[in-house]
């Protein structure tokens, strides 16, 4: 379990983290969910430890994370795709971590096999794409069959099957009733694998739910009407409860009435419809509704793909 | 938890293990297999070994003719040792300033300073352990170094008496060159965790060593505080340490041997105690 408690981190004069609080329940996977640069690897290096909050707290299993008599044992963290000296092997990497608790050899032959690492694990880590420098890291995170998993942003870089490989390792951690908090930009991904959502934005808690309920909450349902008398039955639908906008020459779409109801009055009023479909928010939709304000960096600003801020 | 706990309380949670624990000799024992696993190590094993060797050698060849003369007065069995100082301590104090600096500053060039850290959020752990492997490892390249350069330049220069001649002087001025490439290497390792960025921990460390001394010297100063600086900068301090006789140590603020020794661990200490606090004190 991981608890966050008015965490709060100043860099200068920006607010990276501003009073967070949430915790991490064990035997779920908990999704992190917040835009680029809204302070989710922060809170991470946080937790354990690599960065000092500059108010509140964080505490794995109740107690901070550095006083720890066991860190790998306790949270097995990826915080970087790269965290590797570019000159050693995986081998090394991972062996130099496991001598720090005397971890023995056959554990780590064991993460190598976990993460398919063998064909490369003997070769320098500069030699590695983006993909296999992310599996070194998770089987870094392993090492110490730990209660409580990290993961920041595991899936970058990796193949569809890399993907879906971390969401089946990610869930199965979480049956095993440990702790798994993943973070991503991308809700959809997290919709897969997680249970429970946090998100952020510009530091601050949007939401702490389930993926259900996130998506429930920011739905907004509309019906899409298609017909040839588009523009008699926008008239005929419009009230103060209704909005009817109109989609396409021929398509309309109605907020306010459900698909009874625009079914209904069609068979009153003898309207030919081609179409007539429910609209649900997609989670994508939902996420982007949730963080719209609080977007760090917009597009049409500048380019703005040298700025991570507190990012990577 | 022992064996005769209620299944009842069993939760949900895995249980600890404390099976594996963190340990100094753990932190040891990882740093130990850090540096052996990078291929610069053993690059700049070849590299210190083979120069000394051959800058001793040259050193003995070009000075066979005069070297009674070049003694002027001093012992030959410790001329020797200093001949073959300026070639061991000089190359070998480089090259382990710059690994240990590197030691410091691979990890966050890398990013691996975060897989390190969170492994052992201890940090002065973290710079402890990489302190004994350090130390140690420039123990033993230091006196391998230093032995090599003695046996190479001895029978050039004294074919005679090689390994019969040595005075406890000659043996204290080998130490002493063994000593020298320890505490640069400890400096180096300070000034990396304190710079963090490896070009301006070599820069400050050659600096330190050899560019301040040349600087204060050129301006010719006969300045009392001016010249005690330069006797308490590591280079002064390496004079007296390396090639005493040649020196006079009285007219030193150190006094003689044991200040200089001390001169030059206080001042590996007070890098590591700079490197700590910084570590300590700063995000990662």
């Amino acid at each position: 379990m991981i608890q966050i408690e008015g965490l709060t981190k100043r860099f200068g004069r920006k607010l990276a983290v501003d009073h967070l609080t949430f915790t991490v329940e064990a035997g779920h996977v908990t999704g992190f969910l917040g835009p680029n640069g809204s302070g989710k690897s922060t809170t991470m290096r946080m937790i354990v430890g690599l960065t000092r909050p500059t108010a509140g707290a964080a505490r794995v299993d109740g107690q901070p994370f550095a006083r720890s008599a066991s860190p790998l044992t306790e949270v097995g963290a990826l915080l970087d795709a790269k965290a590797a000296a570019p000159g050693r092997s995986g081998l090394a990497h991972l062996r130099a971590l496991a001598a720090t608790h005397r971890i023995p050899r056959r554990r780590v032959d064991e993460v190598i096999g976990m993460t398919g690492l063998e064909s490369v694990i003997a070769k320098r880590v500069k030699t590695y794409s983006l993909g296999m420098g992310q599996r070194l890291g998770i089987a870094a995170a392993l090492l110490g069959d730990p209660s409580t998993v990290i993961l920041d942003e595991p899936v970058n870089g990796l193949d569809p099957e890399g993907v879906k490989w971390v969401r089946q390792l990610a869930k199965g951690l979480a049956a095993e009733g440990r702790t798994v908090f993943i973070s991503s930009h991308l809700m959809a991904e997290m919709a897969l694998t997680a249970d429970r959502l946090i998100i952020i934005g510009r530091g601050r808690l949007i939401a702490d739910s389930t993926v259900d309920a996130v998506v429930a909450a920011s739905s907004e349902v509309a019906t899409r009407v298609r017909s040839p008398q588009a523009a008699q039955i926008a008239v005929a639908l419009a009230s103060p409860q209704v909005t009817v906008t109109t989609e396409g020459p021929d398509t309309l779409l109605v907020t306010g009435l459900g698909v009874e109801e625009v079914g209904q009055a069609a068979a009153r009023n003898g309207w030919v419809v081609y179409e007539l479909s429910a609209v649900t928010a997609s989670l994508e939709e939902a996420y982007m509704k949730l963080t719209d304000t609080l977007v760090e960096y917009r597009s049409s600003a500048q380019p703005a793909a040298t700025t991570e801020g507190a990012g990577k | 938890m022992t064996a005769t706990t209620h299944p009842t309380a069993l939760s949900a949670r895995p249980p600890a293990r404390p099976r594996h624990r963190l340990s100094f000799a753990g932190a040891v024992a990882a740093e130990w297999i850090k540096l052996r696993s990078l291929r610069s190590t053993w690059w700049d094993v070849i590299i210190m070994v083979g120069l000394a060797a051959g800058i001793a050698g040259l050193t003995g060849v070009t000075t066979t003719d005069w070297f009674v003369e070049a003694a002027d007065g001093v012992n030959l069995a410790e001329f020797t040792v200093i001949l073959a100082n300026q070639s061991a301590a000089l190359i070998g104090s480089v090259v382990l300033l710059v690994m240990g600096a590197l030691m410091a500053t691979g990890e966050y060039s890398s990013g691996s300073i975060r897989a390190t850290l969170a492994a052992d959020p201890r940090r002065g752990m973290v710079l402890g352990a990489k302190t004994v492997v350090l130390a140690v490892f420039a123990l033993v390249l230091g006196a391998v170094t230093e032995a090599i350069a003695l046996v190479v330049i001895f029978p050039i220069l004294d074919p005679a008496s090689f390994g019969y001649s040595m005075t406890a002087l000659a043996w204290r001025l080998a130490a002493g060159s063994v000593f020298y490439m320890v505490i640069a290497g400890l400096i180096g390792l300070g000034l990396g965790f304190i710079l963090r960025s490896s070009a301006g921990a070599i820069a400050l460390g050659i600096g330190l060593f050899f560019v301040l001394d040349g600087i204060l010297a050129m301006t010719g100063s006969q300045n009392d505080v001016i010249l005690t600086i330069r006797d308490i900068l590591p280079g002064g301090a390496a004079n007296i340490v390396l090639a005493e006789p040649l020196f006079n140590p009285a007219d030193s603020a150190l006094g003689g041997f044991g200040g200089a020794v001390v001169c030059l661990a206080l001042w590996a200490g007070a890098a590591l105690a700079g490197g700590w606090a910084v570590l300590r004190a700063r995000d990662a």
